[in-house]
């Protein structure tokens, strides 16, 4: 199979940016959100991100349920909000290798959330080199007794 | 299967892997994607195998000739993935024939192969997600080989090697052939070889000799009545001489079993070789075991 080829076919895909400036119905009530542009540009590096990661996505991809889950935190605000978008999506995929892909996108997302809000205090540094560091060590340790049962590691 | 392109088997592979993931997740790695991928071109490619068995009057019953026509790349896949399901339970009933009067003659590779490694791939194959692969190592080493092909192909390839192999065994005594494999090797329980090859060299010797099979003793004009045999021609010559005895001892013994022959001729190119070799180190002894 001809990866680059495969690649190349997956990148077609236009209707993403329409999923994702649809996302400011929602993040407006938060003071954020997103041009054409902007989002034209997270979905650039999206690629990068996917193809760094050695990742293939099919349909809208991660950013709609990042918008989602991170546009009310206290830490992010107009300035802010497309770099750190395109830093949690960077994260995100990594760790999706990180942990194996024994987590869901939705475990994952929220687990990050949880600490960007708390013991991060909205430092993308400490999320991605402490917290989930941690978090994607034991999942290779101890494998499956984590998956969807983070809650009680924090307890 | 040549006639779709990269594009119309990209929304198979999304929907494969949106049920790989549970939608729950939009990402893959490149193995994992690889592999569906590959899982999606293993089930077209086993229409057109179908088919090929078709002409050759093989598969009787899986006609799917017609229909694939016209077919979208879609129902293609779906066509192919029912047949390899249809395999997979195909192959499941080979085995549990087989496995009724199976004998691994106590070498240790053939038991383990057969009656230990075919459950638990039974077991674990997936033939949705994972169809190329067929998990076993397949150690015992068949006279045809099955590396050209994998997945549910290789395995049901396997088995009806194993059938037949099993089929030249069952028309020797059990003592027989255990004697037989003693005198290769002491060691034969634990060796990874091939019995019915071991088995096959004696028989063309003896043919060659016009000596009965058990005959447990060689005279030292054997062996240059052997050497004479085997100096007589060329080693082309030699391979059409002893495909003609393979087929005399399959006509006779094997009721003109003609996959038997098919499967035992495979291995007359390294039986004559064997026999070349032995006359130009003058040690045709090795080929008398018994």
């Amino acid at each position: 199979m001809d990866e680059f080829k495969f690649l190349s076919i997956l990148g077609k895909g236009q209707y993403q940016i329409e999923k994702v400036t649809d996302c400011n119905q929602y993040s407006q009530k938060f003071g954020v959100s997103l041009t054409e542009k902007d989002a034209l540009m997270l979905l650039e590096a999206r690629k990068n991100s996917l193809k760094e990661q050695e990742r293939i996505e099919f349909g809208g991809g991660i950013l709609p349920k990042l918008i989602f889950a991170f546009c009310d935190s206290p830490f992010i605000y107009q300035d802010n909000y497309v770099d750190t978008l395109e830093s949690l999506q960077d994260i995100f995929y990594l760790y999706k290798n990180e942990s194996l892909d024994e987590l869901t996108d939705d475990e994952l997302i929220e687990y990050m959330k949880k600490h960007f809000d708390n013991d991060c205090q909205g430092s993308l540094e400490y999320l991605e080199d402490t917290c989930l560091e941690d978090f994607a060590r034991s999942i290779r340790e101890g494998t499956r007794g984590f998956i969807g049962k983070y809650e009680d590691l924090d307890e | 299967m040549n006639k779709f392109e990269m594009e119309e088997l990209i929304p198979i592979v999304a929907e494969l892997t949106e049920k790989y993931t549970s939608k729950e997740s939009t990402s893959v790695s490149y193995n994992t994607a690889k592999q569906l991928m590959n899982a999606v071109i293993y089930c077209m490619n086993e229409i057109d195998l179908v088919n090929y068995e078709l002409d050759s009057g093989a598969a009787k019953d899986m006609a799917v000739k017609d229909m694939t026509e016209q077919q979208n790349s879609k129902l293609a896949y779906r066509t192919g993935y029912e047949l390899v399901v249809k395999k997979v339970f195909k192959t499941k009933a080979l085995f549990e024939e087989i496995a009724l009067d199976f004998n691994a003659y106590r070498n240790r590779a053939y038991y383990e192969t057969v009656m230990k490694g075919m459950p638990a791939f039974f077991l674990y194959y997936d033939p949705k997600f994972n169809p190329q692969n067929h998990i076993l190592t397949l150690d015992y080493p068949t006279i045809k080989s099955v590396q050209d092909s994998c997945g549910i192909d290789a395995i049901y390839e396997y088995l009806s090697y194993t059938k037949l192999e099993q089929e030249l065994l069952k028309a020797f005594p059990e003592e027989y052939i255990t004697t037989l494999l003693s005198f290769y090797h002491a060691d034969y329980e634990e060796l990874f070889i091939n019995i019915g090859s071991i088995v096959l060299r004696n028989i063309i010797v003896c043919m060659i000799l016009g000596k009965n099979i058990t005959n447990h003793c060689f005279e030292k004009n054997d062996a240059v009545i052997l050497k004479k045999y085997i100096e007589s021609s060329s080693q082309e010559e030699l391979e059409i001489k002893l495909c003609n005895l393979v087929k005399i001892l399959v006509n006779q013994v094997y009721n003109h079993n003609e996959q038997l022959y098919e499967y035992l001729k495979e291995d007359v190119k390294d039986i004559s070789f064997e026999l070349i070799n032995a006359v130009e180190h003058d040690c045709l002894d090795i080929m008398f075991l018994i």
